[in-house]
């Protein structure tokens, strides 16, 4: 595939989910608004787990803290911007204070670390119920004035917009090295001059505020919240977003979120029990026996032959390396 | 000015256990010195403690006089001292450009290309392989991407932790040759940890000698290929 093909994909791509409004009905509009909603903290588990490899199981409880701060500011009655940048900014902060000792933690450490604050967050908003009504959930949520349409098309901007910004990062700036690094080796990142635990730190501030974005939109679109939203399996559910999609792509994300979105509902024609969970997760096992990458490593693949040929080949003359040739023996 | 680099009589315990028991040593830029000792004698403690990666619990890390005890590893570089670490570590996953650039990460973003430049000047082959993973390497040239990253944070001075680990005699001539040529012409004092003694006493001028974590012997590199006291060091090692 050549350069200029992989750009009419992505074009092409993104030019069919703009005609989804012409396309499906409200019902599956609304599935598609809520898939790119989603699509928000399949990044955040992208930045922190895939760029930096620090795995979050608590990812959850940021969404929750940032749908719950926009929510119950918008209740009473704070105007829905000034709520939102407090549904940004809460995430934010907890993620920055979670990381400081939790990018002490590595492995297994780390995900219980974090899974014990998803848990946390869960049991918060389930038992404050002079903030957050608790169980009876939260209504009267102010929106932003979209309509559905306006809703999706602003949504799309946002998940395709940050897509590409992650891609961006991940593929040509010096900080994606710099987060690559970090997660291939700390102690030679360190010993190069990085400052690993802040690196890490930026990471899990970074992955919060995206999740917490997610939350914000989730609460103004839906305009109601309860704490089930935001308990630990709803972690796990984004996880396996992450890895279907393949963890550290932010396109395999965004495919990632709408298909595993799109395909519960559409096995709803199997009837509401529990057999399309069945065929659900055969399904997503199933992609992941084929495609270890998961979508990313997919797309990585159907690529490779570009960046082949946009790396000047090794010249065809060039004798197979012999010891004798290596550098040092050539002065 | 000639910049040194030392420890003095410094103390390193892994927990109860001591690793290093009052090592007294230093470099100056422009020379090769050789760390040599059997499996557990201090050697690795000994250059960890320099790079920060350990903290002494006594004794001190000075460099051109100053105390720098304590100074996170991350600042080493920025001291003009960088790391060649045991097994090369080099980011397999990542590309040997990139490899690289994390190695330049503390210097200014104008100053990279022409240290870039250097290091391709001096191996040649990682700018064939360039775009291609570290990780596809042979092991002599991971050695020579691993020197290439120290180098690119334009050090004063480069710690080697067995550079010939794990490679051909043929290859480990090579690494030397071009440790000594590292020194030589950017004028960078090096510390050689080394099981290798006799390469690394060719390529050395001075040498200490470290037996469970204390200098059983130093000086001149040849008075020390001769002392007795070498081979009592590695006990069992017969030859």
């Amino acid at each position: 595939m050549s350069e200029t093909s992989a750009w009419i994909l992505r074009a092409l791509f993104v030019a069919v989910l703009a005609t989804l409004p012409f396309l499906v009905n409200g019902y599956w509009l609304n599935m598609a608004i809520l898939a790119l909603i989603y699509s928000l903290v399949v990044y955040s588990i992208t930045v922190l787990t895939g760029f930096t490899g620090l795995l979050s199981f608590g990812q959850a409880g940021f969404v929750g803290l940032g749908g719950y701060t926009y929510g119950v500011l918008s209740v009473k009655g704070v105007d829905p911007a000034a709520a939102a940048a407090w549904g940004l900014l809460v995430p934010t902060v907890a993620g920055f204070l979670l990381g400081l000792p939790a990018a002490r933690l590595r492995g297994h450490y780390l995900a219980i670390g974090t899974l014990g604050f998803g848990v946390l967050v869960g049991q918060m908003l389930n038992n404050m119920v002079d903030v957050t009504r608790g169980p009876m959930g939260l209504l009267g949520i102010k929106s932003f004035g979209f309509d559905r349409v306006t809703w999706f098309y602003f949504v799309l901007a946002l998940a395709v917009g940050l897509c590409a910004a992650l891609e961006y990062l991940d593929r040509r700036t010096f900080l994606g090295v710099v987060l690559k690094s970090v997660k291939y080796d700390e102690i030679s990142a360190s010993a190069s001059g990085i400052g690993v635990f802040a690196v890490k730190l930026l990471a899990f501030s970074a992955s919060a505020f995206l999740a917490g974005s997610c939350g914000v939109l989730l609460a103004a679109y839906m305009r109601f919240l309860t704490p089930d939203l935001f308990i630990s399996a709803e972690s796990f559910r984004y996880l396996m977003m992450s890895v279907v999609g393949g963890v550290g792509s932010a396109s395999g994300a965004i495919i990632s979120s709408l298909i595993l979105t799109a395909v519960p509902e559409a096995l709803r024609a199997f009837g509401e029990t529990n057999v399309r969970l069945l065929v659900y997760g055969l399904m997503v096992l199933f992609v992941l026996w084929f495609l270890p990458g998961g979508i990313g490593g997919l797309i990585d693949r159907l690529m490779t032959p570009v960046r082949r040929r946009i790396t000047p080949r090794p010249r065809v003359a060039e004798p197979a390396p012999q010891p004798t040739s290596l550098p040092g023996r050539a002065s | 000015m000639t910049r040194r680099l030392e420890t003095r009589d410094i103390f390193v315990n892994y927990g109860e256990v001591p690793g290093v028991k009052g090592v007294t040593l230093h470099v100056d830029q422009g020379e090769i010195i050789a760390l040599l000792g059997a499996n557990g004698a201090g050697k690795s403690t000994t250059l960890k403690a320099l790079m920060g990666m350990v903290r002494p619990k006594s004794g001190a890390i000075v460099l051109d006089g100053g105390d720098v005890t304590g100074a996170p590893s991350y600042e080493a570089p920025r001291h003009g001292v960088a790391l060649v670490p045991e097994g090369r570590r080099i980011f397999k996953r990542m590309t040997v450009r990139e490899n690289l650039d994390v190695g330049g990460v503390t210097r200014q973003r104008a100053e990279r290309p022409a240290l870039l430049a250097h290091v391709y000047a001096m191996f040649p082959r990682l700018q064939e392989r360039a775009e291609q993973l570290a990780g596809t390497l042979s092991g002599g040239e991971q050695q020579m991407l691993a020197i290439g990253r120290a180098l690119m944070s334009k050090p004063d001075f480069i710690l080697f932790d067995e550079p010939s680990l794990g490679l051909a005699p043929l290859v480990v001539a090579n690494v030397m040759d071009a440790i000594g040529r590292i020194s030589r012409d950017f004028g960078v004092g090096a510390i050689l940890v080394e099981q290798n003694v006799e390469v690394a006493l060719d390529v050395a001028s001075r040498a200490y000698v470290l037996c469970r974590g204390e200098i059983v012997l130093e000086g001149e590199s040849e008075k020390v290929r001769s002392d007795p006291a070498l081979r009592a060091a590695y006990l069992g090692m017969t030859h």
